[in-house]
């Protein structure tokens, strides 16, 4: 079972990093940050990546447990109360922990291209 | 190495010598079996990484492509643990910082008392150590155009009369581009991938990556058949007449379990380093960032199993670190990036980890942190932050996200008196002795030899096989191990 870059937007949370970090705020960043996380999910031996699947697919009614409303169309301040609130719920403190360090990683260190490197010798 | 047959669906391959992994272990292997004219298979699970391919590839591509589960797998236990090791030609050499250092002598004798074998003393492992210093151009790495957080951290010693020292590294010529743990992007670090796979590759090795071993077949001791899967997804079955396992302080143990090989004691106990990070905030600009990864480690507590040096700073690496805490406390902070430092403070732990389980071929880590641990993680915060003070840090942010920034030693003092075991968010680079040499009796799984104890022709060589946790970046003693290991295999071959 893969999680795809869809399935992750599908669960509300890009929408909520988009309002909460201002790094994950432009289009190209969040790209980022959803491709890194995705794929990093994507690395994981298959029991982490069901329960990360499974947490996920929760999310949107978990939020609306907490806010009444979809984490696609909540304001920056549901989606600020409602993370803060998710976070103290057995599990979701590590599932928000991990996938939010993998999107601000994805976003800040994902874009750069750095210049080709000198010809070396290797050691002989 | 030759085809033989296809059986079905398995390629049968016959081979001499068959090394297992390709990190620090497995590569001193496959170079000192080449050099003694050994015709030499190093089969790697992982990908094979040019550095022109590492220049090109963002952080985060590489630490997807180089780490095992995309640099994340977690230690279970209170607090969970995130530990981190390569899965690439190289293994852990091309993520490291190439920090080599000599195991001390106090170290090695403890570990010859305690495993009942005295081969592997300062004697025989100093000359080794020595060996593979001078081929890999070990240096005593001093501060670039950057570094400021090392400069910072080293007065801050200087002051409090702490002892410190440069870090010596295998490098050639580094160029300060900060990206040690993503794979240096200049060829600069001597990782096995730049020095001892290719020099074995020209005296005749074959290097296979994207194989993953899945068992060993065995019968009376003695080693019939390695089974893996290449990159293709299809099977082969290699003969070999000698087989040198060392994928890793995990991927060791991992595959004499799935092999019914010391199942109960391969992988029962993993001895970890623990990382604490504490992010701190000067009143002048920093830029962490600049310089390499860090070329000042404070050391007057090593004998308390204590180290503390500046980490790998990036902007996503700072971002990754700080997302536990509160959004807009994320945002202040990465605004204010110039002025931060991210420092490590690394702690040998006491309490054991181990294999819990392997489910569908992953294995399940768990470990028992002890209130010895969280005593000793208590002092080395408190250490820490005295040396950041006296650093010119006017605020730390302690490794637990519900905690805010600490102004003074009073702030320190009330933090450690009341945090609790979970609470500290953990970091291990550095996992070994999961198959320790020692005498059964003393929980050992392989002999003097590297052999596992009643084998004939398979031998370990990797961090597995260290007794225990030395206290200082694993590589150089991992590589003075492994030479021993084969040359004792040669002189007796």
């Amino acid at each position: 079972m893969r999680l795809t870059d869809r399935a992750l937007h599908d669960s509300g949370l890009p929408a909520c990093w988009a309002h909460l970090y201002e790094a994950l705020r432009p289009a190209p960043a969040l790209h980022r940050a959803v491709r890194h996380t995705t794929e990093s999910l994507n690395r994981m031996p298959a029991g982490y990546r069901w329960g990360t699947a499974a947490a996920l697919r929760l999310f949107p009614s978990a939020f609306y447990a907490v806010t009444r409303r979809s984490p696609h169309t909540a304001s920056a301040e549901d989606a600020r109360r409602a993370l803060a609130r998710l976070r103290t719920w057995p599990g979701y403190g590590e599932l928000l922990r991990a996938t939010t360090a993998l999107a601000l990683y994805g976003a800040l260190d994902g874009g750069v291209v750095r210049p080709a490197p000198r010809a070396r010798e290797v050691v002989r | 190495m030759s085809p033989l047959t296809v059986r079905g669906s398995v390629a049968e391959v016959e081979c001499d010598a068959l090394v297992v992994g390709s990190g620090a272990g497995g590569s001193v292997a496959a170079l000192e079996l080449a050099r003694a004219g050994r015709a030499v298979t190093v089969l790697e699970e992982g990908p094979r990484v040019s550095t022109d391919e590492l220049a090109a590839a963002s952080p985060a591509e590489s630490m997807r492509r180089l780490y095992r589960n995309a640099g994340a797998t977690a230690v279970f236990g209170t607090p969970t643990i995130a530990y981190g090791e390569a899965r690439a030609v190289g293994g852990t050499t091309v993520v490291n910082g190439g920090l080599f250092w000599e195991p001390s002598r106090a170290v090695l004798d403890r570990w010859a008392s305690w495993s009942g074998y005295g081969g592997y003393r300062s004697a025989v492992v100093g000359a080794h150590f020595g060996d593979i210093q001078r081929e890999l151009g070990m240096i005593v790495q001093e501060h670039g155009d950057g570094n400021e957080d090392s400069r910072l951290l080293a007065r801050a010693a200087e002051s409090l009369g702490w002892r410190w020292q440069h870090p010596q590294r295998v490098v050639r010529g580094c160029e300060h581009r900060n990206q040690c743990a993503t794979g240096c992007p200049s060829g600069a670090k001597q990782s096995m991938a730049v020095s001892y796979l290719p020099q074995a590759e020209a005296l005749g090795a074959d290097i296979v990556p994207g194989t993953r071993v899945e068992r060993i077949a065995h019968r009376r001791g003695t080693v019939r058949g390695v089974e893996a899967v290449d990159g293709a997804g299809r099977r082969v079955r290699y003969r070999p007449r000698d087989v040198f396992v060392a994928a890793g302080p995990i991927g060791t143990p991992v595959l004499l379990r799935r092999s019914g090989i010391h199942s109960r004691t391969a992988g029962r106990h993993l001895a970890l380093h623990l990382n604490l990070r504490t992010i701190a905030r000067f009143p002048k600009a920093v830029d962490a960032v600049r310089g390499t990864m860090f070329t000042a480690q404070v050391q007057e507590h090593s004998a308390l199993g204590m180290l503390v040096m500046p980490s790998n700073l990036t902007p996503g690496g700072l971002g990754a670190a700080l997302a536990g805490r509160d959004p807009a406390q994320v945002d202040k902070l990465l605004a204010a990036r110039a002025h931060l430092g991210m420092f490590t403070t690394q702690v040998r732990m006491q309490g054991g980890a181990g294999i819990a389980a392997v489910v569908g071929g992953a294995p399940v880590l768990r470990h028992g942190m002890t209130p010895a641990d969280h005593h000793a993680l208590r002092l080395a915060f408190r250490r820490t932050a005295r040396l950041l003070f006296a650093a010119g840090a006017v605020e730390l942010l302690p490794p637990t996200s519900g905690t805010g920034p600490l102004r003074t030693p009073a702030d320190v003092d009330a933090y450690c008196d009341r945090v609790r075991p979970g609470d500290w968010e953990l970091v291990s680079v550095h996992g070994m002795g999961s198959c320790p040499m020692a005498l059964p009796e003393r929980g050992g799984v392989c002999d003097e030899a590297g052999r596992p104890h009643g084998f004939t022709n398979l031998r370990l060589c990797d961090a597995s096989v260290l007794p225990g946790a030395p206290g200082i970046s694993p590589q150089g003693t991992i590589m003075s191990f492994a030479r021993e290991i084969v040359g004792r295999y040669l002189e007796s071959a």
